[in-house]
């Protein structure tokens, strides 16, 4: 049995139970993404050039500016204040990491993806963000009073929602969500 | 013609057939019609009553700017007051009440208050709540009575069924209005590739053109509407741009279901959309205004554009003999339009010269002409029988009179342009004789108007305002602008009101809030003069129009009083909301369940699903109890706590903040921060801290980890952990930056178990054999970390033994993703040691039997004296709040008040959190402190509690208090004892 429980677990279980099971191309998709690694790592302003060297290693061509992901075959990056970066997806065991302070945070975040064709207008609905920005795609933002991270994809949004308010938010997506065809997935 | 409905007239569809009630009568419109429209072509006259006299009142206009026809919409709980009906779009299921009329607006008995009119005058309120019986019983009576006798719709008092949508939007450019001028620039700019949101507040693109009868015009605006959207533009039609905010940006309401007959169930009622646009372009029209002459607001006088509306677009004939009265040319496509749909015409032009092409337009269409004339009453009650006018000879107006017999009075005094939206930025509006109307100056701000609202009244005119208005904001160089003439073309009377020498008429200026030119008089007369005295004085332009209708009138008016210039009087400030906005979409969908945001522990509905209550502790959602067979809470509670001194139990504190201050400085952040040393903390070692803020006060107080020379993992109060991050980022980026440390909540990233009581050790060692409980191995304050096995997998958890319960305790930290396994693993085990899971009832009766103290204590007033800690500060450091908590205010320890245990004299009796505590002799006032805490102490077995109290216990030995609750008319004798009313010593923790 696995014992791993994530902070939607048992919301999306109840709506899954309930959820209308029409057929019919929905507007909007809303999922979980589970079992994703975080790691955030912390440098100086100094260490930005070992920090690119270290990413480097990793796969991943280059340090992202402020608010921006990059994805590398195995792992993905994003900038999430000047001076910290998430990787998400699993460290290889040789990475040198130790350096820069890293911190679990797989536990600390829900991630939300949610997608179709209505899925700018809930965005629209959730957070005061421009997301017409091309040079940008990973945003702090606010849900509902409530800071998350959201990674704006070509065809979808994937929302980093603290875990302890994961579930109140997720139920405010989903009551936004309502107004349009929604299936959860 | 039937009826007055005109067959093919008008843009509704005649094969669509639509039923709604009014006052429940049956009402039957077509679809495209209004209520107003609709009530029209079946014969109503009279829509609603004055708001003071109760006068009857019929539509006046045919937009937002109505003042007599205004409704309640729905019934029970989905009530909305005061809707105008010009805006209101029949629909099946539609049920429209007419408001402030009793028993209905038809015959309404509180008529009788236009017996009153000399006492209900100007300042009415005024006078009456500064006569002498203000402020007595007396008042409080009669003040029932008058607000149902003045008064608009009103209000439901139930929980609004609808829902409401807060949505933001982005755009280069947005254009408020799609008119003819908003159509051609948004278009324009959306063509030459920008993103451009078009706001219509009408269910139709168009403006005046949908009132034109002209096909041509009509086939314009859709092609103009078909090339928008190919471009990509964003239009939303029943839309109203309300307020104009810092940034660029604007507050619009779309009214989504309003207008449907089935309501989608989930689909808002409506959306607030706060749009951030790079530019905004105000193609916001012009309001056309009345004339003030007497008895103008009986039903049947209507302006005269709104008739040509009601003709053209509804294909409604307000009525079949119509007089025109107006100052300028516009009045003359209106009465062509009433002429051509087979009514009886006469046009009353208070101008002396009329241009010959606009007489000969008359007398082709068979239009009666008077010129230099205006009006001076109107005749009939409940509706308009004629209009009395008299001849002008310059400003002066002849005495006798003649009269023509109509059903309908439209009159035009001039246009407004509606420049609201940019005045809401701060723009000064100034007067312009040749369009009689105020105008906006400029700004510095991407704002620009065009159209009417900029005082281009000539649909041309309008147009090369438009084209020439939009660019600028985007195109650095643009070619020189050809000017454009304002206003019509030939020159406007002005004329703002009648007046004949020693004949009084009742001028009517704001219809909605039933205020007339005399009132203004009065206003001045009374020393009100500032147009900004008068408004509030008069109540003009404070009812839902905003003074769409009458602030020019009143304005002029006042003018005329003090012998100035309309210019000179200048016109009161507008502010948001432009048109009344719903409370509920304000709100958005934080109503109800989604008030605010719930934050749930990891272990939540493991809680739930044992039966445990949950309660509220700042957004959190924590365990209370778990009762057993039916226990009460205390019941519950004393169980729990008993079992913990007793054998062992677990709590859930994974809402303790959780904060990971890394770098090589971290160590010396810490040590400036707590008022006691860090910089020595032993790696594997945990210590107890407390911070002030820069005044000396308290801020909160917790262990902190050291988990490595560099790593740190500090936990705070659940109810302060916001506010000590906030502050920590501001300390480390505004005053310390020299200082190389990273700071990280993770609070989510840990679900937390404390495990407390005699048994905690041993019930662990079995739990998790990964970790070396015992004494020699985990000694008071030593933290652990270590690995475990969970679904194949490495997960880590941290250990402390700290105890805030003062039993032998640990605090076991553990991924979030896998707290409730830890949880599960450590219930299963509780029945072998007699052990409980204890809520938070429970851990505040342990809490204040050791005297620990939490946010009810650390309230934001108390100093390290006050709670008992002033020896943990060090004095070869400096610390935050070490300057400030030394000053004289907070030096004079004696007469503050300290904390202390309180205990009931009567060990049988109770007493409450929140009373005051007071000398025996003295039992008043404020007092000589309070109590912050009480519980049961199933230690001591009877009711104990922690306070503060002038000079601390000590001061209070061998003296018994009162704790009075004179809320709730209690009074307890007390003792005061020292905070730590059990184990004192803490052996039971170190054992």
């Amino acid at each position: 049995m696995d014992e791993y429980q994530s902070g939607l677990e048992s919301l999306f279980a109840r709506r899954l139970e309930t959820s209308s099971k029409d057929s019919g191309n929905p507007d909007v998709v809303i999922s979980e993404q589970r079992h994703v690694v975080i790691t955030q790592l912390s440098f100086f302003t100094s260490e930005t050039a070992k920090m690119a060297k270290f990413l480097s290693s990793l796969g991943l061509s280059a340090l992202p500016s402020y608010s921006q992901f990059k994805s590398g075959k195995n792992i993905a990056v994003a900038r999430v204040e000047m001076e910290k970066i998430w990787l998400i997806g699993q460290l290889p065991s040789t990475a040198k990491a130790d350096k820069f302070y890293p911190l679990d945070l797989s536990s600390a975040r829900n991630i939300i993806r949610l997608s179709g064709t209505r899925a700018d207008d809930v965005m629209a609905r959730l957070c005061a963000v421009d997301f017409r920005d091309n040079t940008r795609n990973f945003f702090a933002t606010s849900i509902h009073h409530v800071g998350v991270h959201v990674h704006k994809q070509k065809d979808a949004y994937e929302i980093y929602i603290p875990r302890s308010f994961g579930e109140s938010i997720a139920e405010y997506i989903l009551d936004i969500s309502s107004q349009y065809h929604v299936q959860m997935a | 013609m039937t009826g007055f409905r005109l067959p093919q007239k008008g843009l509704i569809k005649h094969h669509k057939p639509v039923t709604f009630t009014f006052d429940g009568r049956v009402i039957q419109g077509f679809e495209g019609d209004v209520a107003t429209s609709a009530l029209l072509a079946s014969g109503e006259r009279i829509f609603g009553r004055g708001f003071k006299y109760h006068r009857p009142r019929g539509v006046m206009s045919a937009g937002p700017e109505e003042g007599g026809a205004l409704f309640q919409m729905y019934e029970d709980a989905a009530r909305v007051a005061n809707v105008k009906g010009p805006l209101i779009e029949i629909h099946e299921g539609l049920a429209l009440s007419g408001q402030n009329g009793f028993p209905s607006v038809r015959f309404d008995l509180m008529a009788v208050n236009g017996l009153m009119k000399p006492f209900l005058t100007a300042g009415f309120y005024y006078k009456t709540f500064m006569g002498p019986f203000s402020n007595t019983k007396f008042w409080m009576f009669c003040e029932t009575f008058i607000r149902k006798a003045a008064g608009m719709g009103r209000a439901t008092t139930k929980t609004d069924p609808d829902r409401y949508d807060i949505a933001n939007g982005f755009c280069d450019l947005l254009v408020v209005g799609a008119g003819p001028a908003g159509l051609t620039a948004a278009v324009e700019a959306a063509e030459s590739g920008k993103s451009v949101w078009l706001v219509e507040q009408d269910f139709q693109a168009g403006g005046w053109y949908l009132s034109s009868g002209d096909e041509e015009k009509l086939s314009w605006v859709q092609q103009m509407l078909n090339r928008f959207l190919a471009a990509g533009g964003v239009y939303k039609q029943r839309t109203t741009a309300f307020g104009l905010y810092d940034g660029c940006v604007a507050g619009l309401i779309e009214r989504s279901t309003d207008h449907l007959s089935e309501k989608p169930k989930s689909a808002p009622r409506e959306v607030f959309h706060i749009l951030h646009a790079d530019a905004i372009l105000l193609a916001t029209g012009a309001s056309e205004r009345s004339i003030a002459f007497g008895d103008n607001d009986r039903p049947g006088v209507m302006l005269a554009a709104a008739v040509q509306s009601y003709i053209n677009r509804f294909g409604v004939a307000p009525g079949r003999r119509i007089v025109f009265v107006g100052t300028h040319d516009g009045i003359y496509e209106n009465a062509i339009s009433a002429a051509q749909a087979g009514l009886h015409v006469t046009v009353l032009d208070t101008r002396h010269d009329v241009p010959a092409s606009l007489l000969a337009s008359c007398e082709a269409y068979g239009i009666s002409h008077l010129s230099g004339c205006v009006p001076v009453k109107a005749l009939g009650r409940s509706g308009v029988v004629g209009l009395e006018y008299s001849e002008k000879t310059g400003n002066q107006v002849s005495a006798s009179s003649q009269v023509i017999a109509c059903d309908i009075i439209a009159v035009s005094g001039g246009y407004t342009a509606n420049i609201q939206l940019i005045s809401h930025r701060g723009v000064k509006p100034y007067w312009d004789e040749e369009t009689q109307s105020f105008l906006s100056g400029t700004t510095k701000e991407p704002i620009a108007l065009c159209g009417a609202a900029d005082g281009y009244f000539e649909d041309d005119n309008a147009i090369t305002s438009a084209q020439q208005a939009w660019k600028p904001f985007f195109v650095k160089k643009t070619n020189k602008m050809a000017p454009i003439a304002r206003g019509w073309a030939n020159p406007c009377d002005v004329l703002f009101e009648v007046q004949i020498p020693n004949r009084k008429l009742k001028c009517f200026i704001d219809p909605q809030h039933d205020v007339t030119t005399a009132d203004i008089r009065q206003a001045k007369q009374e020393g009100f003069v500032s147009v900004e005295h008068m408004k509030r004085y008069t109540t003009l332009g404070m009812a839902t129009d905003q003074g769409r209708n009458g602030n020019v009138l009143g304005i002029a008016a006042m003018a005329q009083a003090r012998n100035i210039s309309v210019p000179e009087v200048g016109i009161t400030t507008f502010r948001p909301p432009f048109t009344p906005v719903s409370i509920g979409v304000l709100a958005g969908r934080s109503v109800g369940h989604h008030w605010q945001p719930i934050r749930r522990t990891a272990m939540h509905d493991l809680h739930v699903a044992q039966g445990a209550p949950m309660t509220d502790a700042g957004l959190w959602k924590r365990a209370w109890f778990y009762p057993e067979k039916g226990e009460t809470i205390t019941q519950a509670y004393i169980r729990e706590a008993a079992r913990v001194r007793q054998t062992v139990g677990i709590v859930d504190v994974s809402t303790l903040g959780k904060i990971a201050v890394q770098g090589p400085d971290a160590a010396a952040f810490l040590n400036r921060l707590y008022i006691n040393g860090f910089a020595k903390l032993p790696v594997g070692r945990a210590r107890y801290g407390i911070m002030l803020r820069d005044d000396g006060a308290v801020l909160d107080d917790g262990t902190t980890w050291r988990m490595a020379d560099d790593d740190f993992f500090m936990t705070t109060t659940t109810a302060q952990a916001g506010e000590v991050m906030r502050f920590m980022e501001e300390l480390r980026q505004t005053r310390w930056s020299d200082l190389k440390v990273h700071i990280t909540s993770v609070t989510d990233q840990w679900g937390a178990v404390a495990v407390a009581g005699p048994q905690a050790r041993a019930l662990l060692q079995k739990a998790l054999p990964e970790m070396d409980f015992s004494n020699e191995a985990f000694g008071f304050m030593d933290v652990k970390t270590a690995k475990i096995e969970v679904s194949g997998k490495m997960i880590d958890i941290r250990a402390a033994r700290i105890s805030f319960s003062g039993e032998r305790a640990y605090e076991i930290y553990i991924e979030a993703n896998y707290a409730q396994y830890l949880w599960q693993k450590l219930a299963a085990l509780l029945p072998e040691f007699d052990g409980v899971c204890y809520g938070l009832e429970a851990l505040g009766a342990l809490r204040i039997e050791k005297g620990h103290v939490t946010g009810a204590e650390l309230e934001g007033r108390v100093t390290l004296e006050d709670a008992g800690f002033a020896k943990m500060a060090s004095s070869k450091k400096d610390y935050v709040g070490d300057v400030l908590r030394h000053r004289p205010y907070l030096a004079d320890h004696q007469s503050r008040q300290k904390l202390v245990g309180i205990m009931p004299v009567n060990e049988a009796d109770t007493f409450n959190a929140g009373a005051i505590l007071c000398d025996c002799e003295a039992v008043k006032g404020f007092g000589d402190g309070w109590v912050s805490a009480v519980t049961h102490s199933p230690a001591l077995g009877h009711w104990i509690g922690l306070g503060f109290a002038k000079g601390g216990y000590e001061a209070w030995q061998d003296k018994e208090l009162v704790a009075a609750d004179p809320v709730r008319g209690r009074e307890v004798r007390v003792k005061l004892v020292s905070p730590h009313m059990y184990d004192a010593k803490g052996d039971r923790q170190h054992g």
